[in-house]
């Protein structure tokens, strides 16, 4: 799931664990948890199986899944998975992590490795300064992408970064990637593309097609490569935080958005619907140019927030495209809405106001 | 004697699941030539043929300062043909709609595979959708019924009107419509009431699908290759209790959209159009399709070849395969 495998390589190499990363997800992934689940169940579902068989195929003995006691489906997702993979055959060990079990599940972790509570911890900063690294050099190529004229170049940029985080072992290299990341793309990279020209849209909705870039069509390059400079409601490591209510004070914590979405909605619907609500007005305050919703088919906090977000919409006055996803191929359908969209809202968008902010210019967040 | 300067012209193409459709417009925006040729599956055929038909004339008379492409086919049409635009159909169709009626509030455009809604406001699209759920709705779905009932699809829209009393049809899914006629066949309702019916249905499926959550307002145009249909015209009409105005031009509005995008971008700028002419057929042009092996993704390249040279690749999510000129 986006990179998360990048922040358990980070764990696991640190506290000596054998693992094994499940391949990028592919077309045979698809295939593989279409086979295996039901059919009624979302995509991410899906997708985890195939990935799950992929990794088992490569000789993983334990899974690690997510898991989450929230109103939505996903909280049975571990243990029906554990079952579906048993009946098919494939034996394995699941652990399902989630904010009830976590002290529990990582005993065992260091049982298996064989460290002390001192050094799980250490492994655990590690991967978190990985993580956040890693999300670092997401934002810097969203930047790049939309304000250069050498997509690809950007594209190769962000590639060779993730690989050299996938490589870090020390702090050391961690301190010197951190100094240098922005060097890597500014040494290459010139904004060549007049500011003008760059829209700023952001993407809310679920956030397993919003951490996924194979399940999500690779929506962040492609609009990049429209000169869009994207940002996203959720990343990994906020998703943490706010799993183990570690960010209670901050702007984005559960709290601060609900109270954010209180004009709109007041029950707890479970899955990121509050949030996506909270995000879309977030971002009409912050000058952006449109809104993305993406979700995977039929899952249900997202489709009462897409009922929700029209009207949260035409009352501040934004556009949102709306994207549902459901492990279809066709892109063509899926590039022409981005493009539609896009030029939409390029066409629409009054040339005072995008005056005004270019001369303020934005504040690289 | 000298000879007179040459009009410029602008070419706009519409490759479409079903037909290709050509628009030429002179620089005062007149619609100069339009053709519309069934895509028969085989886009570049179609092309070549709407282009050769019209090159003499082409030749003779104008000479072509911009070409764009638009509709499901156009990335592969747009390099081979070097179109200096290549813009996706809704943008297409809206600038059309806007540039013949200054007024208009929603687009209707149901098409091959695909029907749309455009809305706008001051000329600008301000929401747009297309249809998700399936392509009940669409002009294939009509003619794969017509044929069922050995009407010419030409027709389909007279006997409709026919119809004093339409049948009630389930509109939801293609399968169920079909279901749903062949059951009123059988139990003895006449050709017309049961095809007036189906017109009364897939107008509802589609205010149902594709205009969910949209507020239709006057002036609604109606464009697209179904636009010819008027019983569906009519269904149109009396569910939502408003005038709808087919455009002149509805069957090319894709295609002159695109040449008025061609115009707009090419308008006094002194470099040449890209645009390669009729005579890039001149040579057998012909597209293959293989899988790539580097990754499990197997994604299918399309290679375009000029008498066995290769001209461009498409397709691919990683660049591997980037189009080469």
């Amino acid at each position: 799931m986006g990179n998360l495998h990048v922040i358990l390589t980070a764990l696991f190499k640190k506290m000596g664990i054998d693992y094994v990363i499940p391949p990028p997800v592919t077309a045979r992934t698809y295939e593989i948890g279409f086979k295996l689940s039901p059919e009624q169940v979302c995509l991410p579902f899906k997708i985890c199986i195939g990935s799950f068989v992929e990794a088992i195929e490569k000789g993983a003995k334990t899974i690690v899944m997510a898991g989450g006691n929230g109103p939505c489906r996903f909280g049975f997702y571990g243990m029906l998975q554990e079952k579906i993979l048993n009946d098919a055959g494939y034996r394995f060990k699941m652990l399902v992590l989630d904010q009830d079990n976590i002290s529990k599940v990582l005993n065992e972790l260091s049982s298996v490795a064989g460290l002390n509570k001192l050094s799980v911890a250490s492994a655990f900063v590690f991967a978190w300064k990985i993580l956040r690294l890693s999300e670092e050099n997401e934002k810097l190529s969203h930047y790049y992408r939309a304000h250069c004229s050498d997509k690809r170049a950007v594209d190769r940029i962000e590639s060779q970064v993730e690989s050299l985080l996938l490589k870090t072992t020390t702090a050391e290299q961690i301190g010197k990637l951190k100094r240098e990341l922005k060097y890597y793309y500014s040494s290459e990279l010139k904004a060549d593309i007049d500011p003008r020209e760059v829209m700023r849209i952001g993407i809310l909705g679920e956030i397993y097609m919003m951490l996924d870039s194979e399940a999500n069509m690779n929506i962040n390059r492609r609009l990049g490569y429209l000169n869009v400079w994207v940002d996203k409601t959720v990343y990994l490591s906020s998703w943490l935080l706010k799993l183990t209510s570690l960010d209670y004070f901050s702007k984005t914590s559960y709290a601060a958005q609900k109270k954010t979405a209180r004009p709109y909605i007041t029950s707890d619907i479970g899955g990121k619907g509050v949030q996506t609500i909270a995000s879309a007005i977030d971002y009409s305050r912050g000058g952006f140019d449109g809104l993305i919703h993406i979700t995977p088919f039929s899952c249900m906090p997202e489709l009462v927030a897409t009922t929700i977000l029209p009207k949260v919409c035409s009352d501040r006055n934004i556009a949102c495209l709306y994207l549902t996803y459901d492990g279809h191929t066709s892109e063509a359908a899926f590039v022409t809405r981005l493009e539609a969209y896009v030029d939409m809202i390029r066409m629409g968008r009054p040339r005072a106001a995008v005056e005004t902010r270019v001369k303020k210019g934005f504040i690289y967040a | 004697m000298r000879e007179t300067p040459r009009e410029k012209v602008y070419i706009g193409i519409d490759v479409g699941s079903v037909s290709v459709n050509l628009a030429v417009l002179g620089e005062d925006c007149r619609l100069l030539k339009k053709r519309y040729i069934r895509t028969n599956g085989a886009p570049i055929n179609a092309v070549k043929t709407a282009l050769t038909e019209s090159r003499e004339e082409l030749e003779r008379l104008y000479t072509v300062a911009g070409a764009a492409t638009t509709g499901s086919g156009r990335h592969l049409i747009g390099h081979l043909i070097g179109a200096d635009e290549i813009k996706n159909e809704i943008t297409a169709h809206a600038v059309a709609a806007t540039h013949f009626y200054d007024d208009v509030s929603t687009v209707i455009e149901i098409g091959g595979q695909d029907s749309k809604i455009i809305i706008i406001e001051n000329n600008v699209v301000v929401d747009f959708a297309m249809n998700t759920i399936c392509a009940a709705g669409t002009g294939s779905f009509l003619d794969q019924q017509s044929q069922r009932l050995g009407i010419d699809i030409s027709e389909f829209g007279d006997y409709a009107l026919k119809s004093v009393l339409p049948t009630k049809i389930a509109g939801r899914c293609g399968v169920f419509a079909e279901s749903d006629m062949i059951h009123k066949q059988q139990i003895g309702y006449q050709k017309h009431d049961i095809i007036a019916g189906l017109c009364f249905a897939l107008v509802n499926n589609y205010l149902n699908n594709v205009g969910r959550g949209k507020k239709i307002k006057d002036k609604i145009v109606f464009q697209g290759g179904v636009a010819a249909n008027r019983g569906i015209i009519k269904a149109f009409g009396e569910t939502l209790g408003k005038k709808i105005y087919v455009a002149e031009h509805y069957d090319v509005m894709g295609a002159i959209g695109a040449a008025l995008i061609a115009m707009k971008s090419r308008r006094g700028r002194a470099e040449k159009s890209r645009y390669k002419g009729a005579s890039c057929f001149d040579s057998d042009i012909s597209s293959d399709a293989f899988e790539c092996g580097a990754c499990s993704n197997a994604c299918e390249i399309i290679s375009v070849t000029k008498d066995g040279k290769r001209l461009f690749n498409i397709g691919g999510r990683c660049g591997r395969y980037d189009y080469k000129d």
